[in-house]
């Protein structure tokens, strides 16, 4: 079995004895037996790939260890992948908007989306727009809400993804008692608050504790382009800025375009405001 | 010298390991690491950001999590529709998982033996689990309807079968049944596999009948399999979701007799938003398949056979 | 006495056959049912008549082609089967591993980190769902097949199943090949493992199908139409078509066919499992 242990006299000193080290569980000897006897492996194993020509070497080690290559191969591509893939990604958006329900296609790299990228002048190569528009619930039911598109909602408003969100009156005012859409008086909304006060929307929560009176929640924008224009929907339209929202400001600027901006110059007072913005941060 | 190894060896488990022992535990912690590592990342985190959530006060327009202590248990505890949802669970379960393993068993011992289109048998018993779900619900409504559904046209009856609280559950439990048990006839197939034919072709020699030979044969070696099909089966029914409202509408009347403990907990979590109430909510559910789960395993060194 | 036994045997095999096929039909309906939707007009798919089962105004085929063409299946098949390729290989890799040691090996912590693999099973998925997309989309993963692989790197249920798979094999097989000198990890994947292939197999049919059916997590995860899979890709414009169901029921019956072809290959495996060395019943 080991035949070539005669060179290092202390290590063939230990693996002569490990088959007594297996009965008798003496810990130190059988370590080390185990040890050198690995290492002897490996020579005599290096020995043997090396005495051999070229190509029956690399069919050899093919034979041997193809498990071991295509694992560390996949691994080195893997690796390589995922680092530069979470270098480059891109992960923050500039705004995400979700249209429910919408009747016509106002998603990624629609009309609307193209508009307002090119009115806005966001870059896209270093932060997302998203506008997702395929998401089919009704809030004004229990069961209109026991689907996976409403999971799908709530775990992109919940974790920031998506900062602003249009819907029907009525699904809006349902929506609302859940404490995911902002409430508008509070004081990262006020500027919003001041200018369309009239045209909030209220529902009362279902959290009495935090108030039982009507909360302002939405904004009715029944007479913007995303009606007349885009017609997401047939009779009413609310915007409403999810509770979880990184990008108040932003959401308030898309806010302003549906209802002013149209396809025209940029305003402005929003354009003031917009690098006032920039040079506080 | 040799007494006091072999003395050594037998105190190995208590204190000092062997060296064997040691490189064993060396290579089982590197081969649990991969699964232990995923699991604590990519499901006890959120495990515990549940149990912590339910000290606390959710859902209030984005005001975070507010510690408020045992007042959720509170309510959770006094509140009748949770014990009424903890009750419905039990009885979809106590439908699910006796029915939906036996007819499965039944099935694997038939299809593990050779005969006549075996493929075709285990091919069509696979369909119902990658059918389309609308697929599924537009079946089963049409077979339950009042007016116009199958069952009712046979029988030329009026039995309201999803509507009626008293017949809710169990036309429930029905669906739940048949959409299992594609899924426990391939773990029995798997589990049948494994017993080796040189059993049966003994008792063959022996002139055992076919029914002796499933019951002293099957049944044993099979029961390791069967244990683990109950146990996640049990887990699985108790932590059913949306089965219960594919074929209920909105204004079903019998939907408080059915709801299961999770459908409470996505109402309050997902619709309602008091993720608060709802994190109590599975936690008491937690807790209640925890305790089923170690009386089962105590049981499994009776009943399971170990080779 | 001979023929009278023949006889029996024969009854008994039609009693077989004839239970068999009365299961069958069970199981088939919402399938049959489904396809036969897809070739229905949409008049007689919502119809309340419940003998109407089959078209009665001509099969129409064409749904197929129409639906074909109104998604691009193609990407959508890719990116389904890169998923389920991926996470079958994680979860196989995965507990093949975590059961070996579960089932063999004596460590310390063992029953403890067992517990926790059941635990994980006991409380409802939708509470991974947002801490999960959080996490993928630090990472920068969103939109990639990683990203749908992601929660099912791991698998509790296939860590249990396996373990059962070990433990079932019988103790002789690994003191031999301790003798022999085998290390662990070499008794693992020379001789116990290949013994465990139903329990792989039964443990790849599942995840197959589970990543198959998961709806949500694609939804969220992949938002972009090319790179999503075939159940969130179709349930994402079901909503928009509304109620044309013999167009969702073409669609999810094109969908469904892979999964069925991958299933007849995989089933073939059973049959080949280590039990046919001997006889079988």
């Amino acid at each position: 079995m080991n035949s070539g242990n005669g060179r290092k006299p202390g290590k063939s000193r230990n693996a002569g004895s490990s088959r007594n080290a297996g009965n008798s569980r003496n810990a130190g000897s059988s370590r080390n037996a185990g040890k050198s006897r690995n290492a002897e492996k490996r020579r005599e194993e290096l020995a043997k790939i090396a005495s051999l020509p070229m190509k029956q070497r690399i069919q050899y080690i093919w034979d041997y260890y193809w498990l071991w290559i295509i694992g560390i191969g996949f691994a080195v591509i893997f690796g390589s992948w995922f680092l530069w893939r979470s270098t480059t990604a891109i992960r923050e958006n500039w705004i995400g908007v979700v249209f429910p329900n919408a009747m016509t296609r106002v998603g990624n790299g629609s009309k609307l989306w193209k508009d307002y990228v090119e009115y806005t002048g966001y870059d896209t190569t270093q932060k997302n727009v998203l506008f997702e528009d395929q998401l089919y619930f009704d809030p004004t039911t229990p069961s209109g809400m026991n689907n996976p598109y409403y999971e799908t909602f709530v775990a992109m408003i919940e974790t920031g993804q998506m900062d602003a969100v249009t819907m029907r009156r009525e699904e809006m005012e349902a929506l609302g008692k859940s404490g995911r859409l902002i409430d508008l008086s509070s004081e990262p909304c006020r500027e919003i608050y001041e200018r369309y006060k009239d045209r909030l929307v209220y529902s009362i929560p279902y959290d009495t504790e935090y108030s039982t009176e009507p909360v302002p929640i939405g904004i009715d924008v029944s007479d913007s382009i995303l009606m007349t224009e885009y017609q997401i929907y047939e009779k009413s339209c609310v915007y409403a800025i999810g509770s979880y929202s990184r990008n108040i400001d932003a959401a308030a600027r898309f806010l302003d375009w549906i209802l002013e901006g149209r396809s025209g110059p940029v305003a402005p007072e929003i354009l003031k405001a917009e690098t006032e913005q920039k040079t506080d941060s | 010298m040799k007494p006091l190894l072999a003395e050594g060896s037998k105190s190995v488990n208590k204190k000092r390991m062997s060296p064997k022992e040691k490189s064993e535990e060396r290579w089982a912690w590197l081969f649990v690491a991969p699964t232990m590592i995923g699991l604590i990342v990519l499901n006890f985190y959120p495990i515990f950001q549940t149990i912590y959530q339910s000290f606390c006060k959710t859902g209030d327009f984005g005001k975070g999590n507010i510690f408020i202590g045992l007042a959720n248990y509170q309510s959770v505890a006094v509140a009748a529709e949770t014990w009424q949802s903890f009750w419905n669970t039990i009885k979809y379960a106590l439908i699910e998982v006796p029915f939906g393993i036996i007819i499965a068993l039944i099935l694997a011992v038939l299809l593990n033996k050779k005969c006549v289109g075996r493929s075709v048998y285990r091919t069509i018993f696979f369909l119902p689990m990658v059918c389309a779900p609308a697929a599924v619900a537009m079946v089963w409504k049409w077979m339950y309807n009042t007016q116009f559904g199958l069952l009712n046209n046979i029988f030329g009856s009026k039995i309201a079968w999803i509507s009626d609280p008293k017949i809710a559950w169990i036309s429930v439990g029905v669906i739940g049944v048949w959409s299992i048990i594609g899924y426990n006839m391939v773990l029995f197939i798997g589990g049948l596999q494994d017993i080796p034919g040189d059993f049966y072709e003994a008792a063959r020699i022996d002139g055992a009948s076919e029914f002796r030979q499933f019951l002293s044969i099957t049944v044993p070696l099979l029961s390791p399999t069967t244990f683990f099909i109950v146990q996640t089966r049990i887990i699985g029914a108790l932590t059913v979701f949306d089965l219960m409202f594919m074929v209920m509408d909105k204004t079903n009347v019998a939907l408080k007799n059915v709801q299961s403990v999770v459908y409470l907990f996505y109402q309050y979590a997902f619709t309602n938003g008091n993720k608060g109430y709802g994190a109590t909510l599975v936690v008491f559910l937690l807790i209640f398949i925890m305790i089923l789960t170690v009386i089962l395993q105590q049981a499994e060194k009776k009943l399971v056979y170990h080779n | 006495m001979i023929e009278s036994a023949q006889t029996k045997d024969k009854i008994r095999r039609a009693c077989k056959h004839i239970f068999l096929i009365i299961m069958s039909f069970i199981m088939i309906v919402p399938f049959a049912w489904m396809i036969l939707t897809a070739l229905k007009t949409n008049q007689e798919a919502i119809s309340v008549n419940p003998f109407y089962i089959f078209p009665h105004n001509g099969w129409h085929w064409e749904n197929f082609g129409t639906v074909w063409k109104s998604y691009n299946f193609i990407i959508l098949y890719k990116n389904t089967l890169l998923m389920i390729f991926f996470r079958v290989l994680c979860a196989v890799l995965t507990a093949t591993m975590a059961g070996y040691a579960f089932g063999r090996l004596k460590f310390r912590g063992k029953r403890i980190l067992f517990a926790l693999v059941l635990v994980q099973m006991m409380v409802p998925g939708q509470i991974f769902v947002i801490p999960q997309f959080l996490m993928v989309s630090k990472l920068g993963m969103l939109n990639t097949t990683f990203g749908l692989v992601f929660p099912g790197l791991v698998t509790a249920f296939g860590t249990y199943l396996l373990k059962i798979g070990y433990e079932g094999l019988p103790k002789e097989l690994e003191e031999a090949a301790s003798i022999d000198g085998c290390n662990v990890f070499q008794r693992f994947l020379r001789i116990l493992m290949p013994l465990t292939k139903s329990s792989m197999v039964s443990l790849g049919i599942f995840t197959a199908v589970f990543a198959f059916k998961d709806l949500m997590w694609p939804m969220i995860v992949c938002t972009n139409a090319d790179t999503t899979t075939l159940s969130a890709g179709l349930a994402k414009m079901q909503g928009q078509y509304g109620s044309d169901y013999p167009a969702m029921m073409a669609a999810a019956t094109l969908a469904v066919l892979p999964m069925v072809i991958i299933y007849v290959i995989f089933q073939k495996q059973f049959v080949e499992g280590i039990a046919t060395s001997g006889g079988k019943l």
